[in-house]
């Protein structure tokens, strides 16, 4: 039922590697979770073993079909996938603008999905300012900022905390988080900005994770980096995070227990 | 009242105590007394109450005095004046020991168990406080890590200046300091050694409170905190020491196996002792880990320099005029020991020199200002210093019947052991029980034994002629890369014990043959007791001498932090830490990547925040990797002084040691005398086989080179 939103200011910042991990980290602690691709690049199912060629996804008919539900794939054990498929130019115009104007249009397209208790759905959102994220306002439960720990993320902070970017806060629910993604202690600049977020964001951030050539490697053979390596520094961090959410959404998970801890620096 | 009280009852027991002390009796009647006197104490034993030990003070003190009233009313007749000679030579000895059995008895028998007075919560309240760390010719290598330690002190930054006084004038440690940010301190003569030193930089720095430490004495954060407190509650209070701790084995502990289970030589006096000076504000200045407050040395004219030990006199100085004194005893700094025997001797004769110095030139029993107790308990500490010669009299004593066949004591051996055992056996007895988790019975024996040949002529002539003799450095921080025996230190103990073999020897060639020597058996056995006796312990100081090759100097942190290693190839993997050391850490391997991916980098995360230190692989295998760390930028290197030595309970003991049980100790000192031999025939047998094997390697290089 609960619904995340995982955005970022800009593009690049590793947001749909988070969105897909945090997926596949939920799923393994037990909880079911589908990922939603509203990002036209359609990237988020190569995260999931999705063969390049396999265009299928909801958007270019989200307009006629009032129930996306069929275009879900399985692509995992607890783990479920909807992925955005190859839109044409008009079929994109046509489904922002749906999604500006039609104020019910994500509930309805998502109902039926929302409708299973203890489903968590998970939305890679495009990056930047877009309709969908306003769309999203209305429905998500959580948000999600991802952050690189580098000057051009810490330039924009002071725009999200001031809801420039994002129209309003979440007001009815959970609230706003923050990932910071490639932090690199062996780089002074990088630990400097870390810390600093670590400061500025205290609670508000779910975690760091650390720069990891294990990501890209996970990426490539299109799967989750815990599988790729479960020793991974950037797995451990993601999986962090997701034990994080997992308390935030109030998510029975495992055998429930959660230690706390601000961010993995001050443990 | 109650000191009236007191009076009184001693008073009506005083006729009693005289009675005790002084009335004679037949050999018999001397031994029923005696072991109902033992009996009564073992009893009592059973209890463990603190009035139960006072009352055996008592006990063992009368069963003491007895004995050498005895000693001196009926013992001291002598058929000539060679005889008389030694044999009063004998009895000052005793005299002596038993004088400084009854100030250890009056010393430790009310201790001060003082803790921490906290701060107030007010920062501004605080004093200022400058950290001076005097060195001389110190290795950087020695020096670095206590900078980067008192840098760590958790103390508001503004009122903590820490300054390096450099006698040796070294332009690398001004460029260390100024990379680190802590001031630097020279002068342009070396007078007065270290006491100079510190009264220089007293002229250039201000702050309120003066801390000391000596360059090897690596301090823990919490050292200020704990210490400054008493100076804000006390406003008479010039000083508070604290004990000094070493991480690294001092030459007892490396050279001799069992001196590594046992209280070390410090325990005692950074324990019962101290606490018992504190008692009667009494602690005086050990020169290192203490923290003074300014004005008080300013109304003494700074640090003493008239002795060699500044420490001490400058104490006595201050509490001459009414400032008081106090002992925390929690390890909060911890140093290096002295590395080898020779440094070790080298040391303790120049505490010897400085003590005896003070005592010539500032008497605490005389001049003006110290209550009675204060001067008994510098009294003490002078008069602990004069051990060398008495040791080496009662060592050597039984050889004088032995080989020369002298009676220096004029009574029948029966007697003497009559009067002798019940002293000797609840003196042991009671100062295992009193001091025994501090110091094991007949270790202090050793610990002195050692030292006695070597300060017989400095105490003396520091006795003679107080003005002479000159400051010496003790060495610290080398390593030493071979066993070797240390045969110049132990010479007079090996001939010591050489002539006592001999005495023995002869004694049961004449304990066997009566009718040809005439000698009595009973004073044959007894001297081949006493002899037997001293050789164990001369034996056992020989055994320190045989220095022991150092593994390992830096110390090592069993510490679970969390990890990440940085691998070329830019991945990173998490695990955590089993140990971590100054000089590198041992992981958890994560997993086979290092296979073919070097590590280069590891980020450990520590309290104070995430710091990634460039390492080299020393060996990895699946379950532990072992990494060195490169050489470290400064702040990278205080991160993991703070991590490794600076930690608040870096140095305290999670329990103390169990309870001295004496018979135990003494086979632990037959221990290490059965090791000297045995090991000593070891290392022999080794470089025999190396020399036996040495030739072949020469003719298979001849083989190659024809080849």
């Amino acid at each position: 039922m609960p619904l995340v939103c995982v955005c970022s200011p800009k593009g690049g910042v590793g947001k749909t590697t988070v969105a897909a991990n945090l997926a596949y980290a939920l799923a393994r602690s037990g909880s079911k979770v589908l990922v939603v691709d509203f990002d036209s690049q359609n990237a988020l199912r190569l995260h999931f073993g999705v063969p390049i060629a396999d265009n299928r996804g909801f958007v270019a008919q989200s307009g006629t079909l009032s129930d996306w539900s069929q275009f879900i794939l399985k692509v995992g054990p607890n783990l479920f996938l909807l992925p955005c498929g190859e839109v044409t130019e008009n079929e994109r115009i046509l489904f922002e603008d749906n999604l500006m104007n039609e104020p019910m249009f994500i509930q309805r397209g998502l109902s039926a999905v929302l409708q299973i208790p203890d489903m968590v759905v998970i939305a890679d959102m495009p990056p930047g300012r877009n309709a969908a994220l306003k769309a999203m306002e209305a429905v998500a439960d959580m948000r999600i900022f991802v952050l690189l720990a580098d000057t051009a993320s810490l330039s924009l902070l002071p725009l999200i905390e001031q809801h420039k970017f994002m129209n309003k806060p979440l007001n009815n629910k959970m609230g706003e988080y923050y990932v910071v993604n490639q932090s690199d202690m062996r780089r002074t600049l990088s630990r400097d900005v870390t810390h600093f977020f670590e400061q500025r964001l205290q609670n508000k951030l779910l975690g760091t994770i650390h720069r990891d050539e294990c990501v890209p490697e996970a990426n490539a053979s299109q799967r989750a980096i815990m599988d790729i390596s479960p020793v991974s520094a950037a797995a451990f961090d993601l999986d962090q995070i997701s034990k994080k959410v997992a308390v935030i959404l109030g998510l029975s998970v495992g055998d429930g227990a959660y230690h706390h801890t601000a961010s993995i620096y001050s443990s | 009242m109650n000191k009236l009280l007191f009076s009184f009852l001693l008073l009506l027991a005083l006729p009693l105590i005289v009675l005790i002390i002084i009335v004679p009796m037949s050999s018999d009647n001397q031994y029923i007394f005696g072991f109902i006197c033992i009996a009564i104490v073992f009893i009592l034993g059973v209890s463990k109450s603190k009035k139960i030990t006072l009352i055996m003070f008592v006990m063992s003190t009368l069963m003491s005095l007895r004995y050498i009233y005895w000693r001196a009313t009926e013992t001291l007749h002598f058929n000539s004046t060679l005889e008389a000679v030694l044999g009063i030579a004998l009895f000052m000895t005793e005299l002596y020991a038993l004088v400084i059995l009854l100030f250890g008895y009056i010393q430790t028998t009310w201790s001060l168990k003082r803790t921490i007075e906290p701060l107030p919560d007010d920062v501004s309240l605080w004093p200022t406080v400058d950290i001076y760390i005097p060195t001389y010719n110190e290795s950087m290598d020695v020096v670095r890590d206590t900078v980067l330690a008192a840098q760590c002190i958790d103390y508001p930054k503004d009122k903590m200046k820490i300054y390096v006084l450099d006698d040796g004038k070294r332009n690398e440690f001004a460029v260390f300091c100024a990379d680190a940010g802590v001031g630097y301190i020279t002068r342009n003569d070396n007078k007065h050694a270290k006491a100079g030193n510190l009264n220089s930089a007293m002229k250039v720095t201000q702050g309120e409170l003066i801390t000391v430490f000596d360059c090897d004495h690596v301090a823990t954060r919490a050292f200020l905190q704990a210490t400054v407190g008493s100076f804000l509650i006390d406003e008479r209070l010039a000083l508070i020491q604290t004990p000094h701790y070493f991480y690294s084995p001092d030459p007892f502990e490396r050279n001799l196996s069992e001196a590594s289970k046992v209280p070390n030589e410090g325990a005692l006096f950074y324990g019962p002792v101290q606490q018992g000076n504190d008692n009667w504000n009494a602690t005086f200045f050990c020169g290192s880990c203490a923290v003074i407050r300014r004005t008080a040395l300013e109304e003494v004219g700074g640090f003493a320099v008239e002795t060699v030990t500044e420490d001490a006199h400058t104490a006595l100085k201050m509490q001459r005029l009414g400032w008081g004194s106090a002992f925390l005893a929690l390890p909060l700094a911890a140093g290096l020991a002295t590395e080898r025997l020779g440094l070790h001797v080298v040391q303790r004769t120049r505490w010897a020199r400085g003590m005896t110095q003070i005592f010539r030139v500032d008497n605490p029993l005389f001049g003006r200002g110290l209550t009675w107790q204060q001067r008994l308990c510098y009294l003490n500490a002078m008069l602990h210093f004069q051990y060398g010669l008495p040791r080496v009299i009662f060592c050597t004593a039984p050889l004088i019947y032995l080989l020369f066949n002298l009676n220096i004591i004029a009574s029948s051996a029966g007697l003497i052991f009559a009067y002798v055992l019940p002293h000797l056996v609840m003196s042991i007895y009671i100062n295992s029980r009193a001091t025994g988790r501090y110091r094991y019975s007949f270790w202090g024996e050793v610990y002195e034994t050692v030292m006695c040949f070597h300060l017989v002529i400095p105490t003396m002539l520091a006795m003679i002629s107080p003005k002479h003799g000159k400051f010496n450095v003790t060495d610290k921080g080398a390593l030493l890369d071979d066993n070797y025996f240390d045969f110049h230190i132990v010479r007079p103990h090996i001939i010591a014990v050489s002539l006592l073999l001999l005495g023995v020897t002869w004694g049961v060639v004449r304990l066997f043959m009566p009718e040809h020597y005439g000698a009595n058996p009973q004073v044959i056995m007894l001297n081949i007791g006493w002899a037997s006796f001293s050789m164990i312990i001369l034996l056992a100081s020989i055994a320190v001498a045989r220095e022991t090759r150092q593994v390992r100097k830096t110390i090592r942190v069993d510490a679970t932090i969390p990890a990440v290693l940085h691998f070329a190839s830019g991945a990173a993997m998490r695990t955590e830490t089993l140990d971590l050391s100054m000089g590198g850490v041992r992981l958890k391997t994560p997993d086979e990547r290092f296979l073919d991916d070097p590590i280069e980098e590891v980020e450990l995360a520590l309290k104070s925040g995430v710091v990634s230190f460039p390492v080299e692989v020393i060996d990895v295998d699946k379950s532990v990797t072992r990494l060195m760390f490169q050489e470290l930028p400064i702040e990278k290197r205080r991160e993991l002084v703070r991590v490794v030595l600076a930690r608040a309970d870096a140095w305290i003991r999670d329990k103390p040691h169990a309870p001295d049980r004496p018979l135990r100790s003494f086979l632990g000192i037959l221990r290490c005398i059965f090791e000297l031999f045995y090991f000593s025939w070891q290392d022999r047998r080794e470089k025999k086989q190396w020399r036996k094997n040495q030739p072949d390697v020469k003719q298979g290089q001849e083989k190659e080179q024809i080849i």
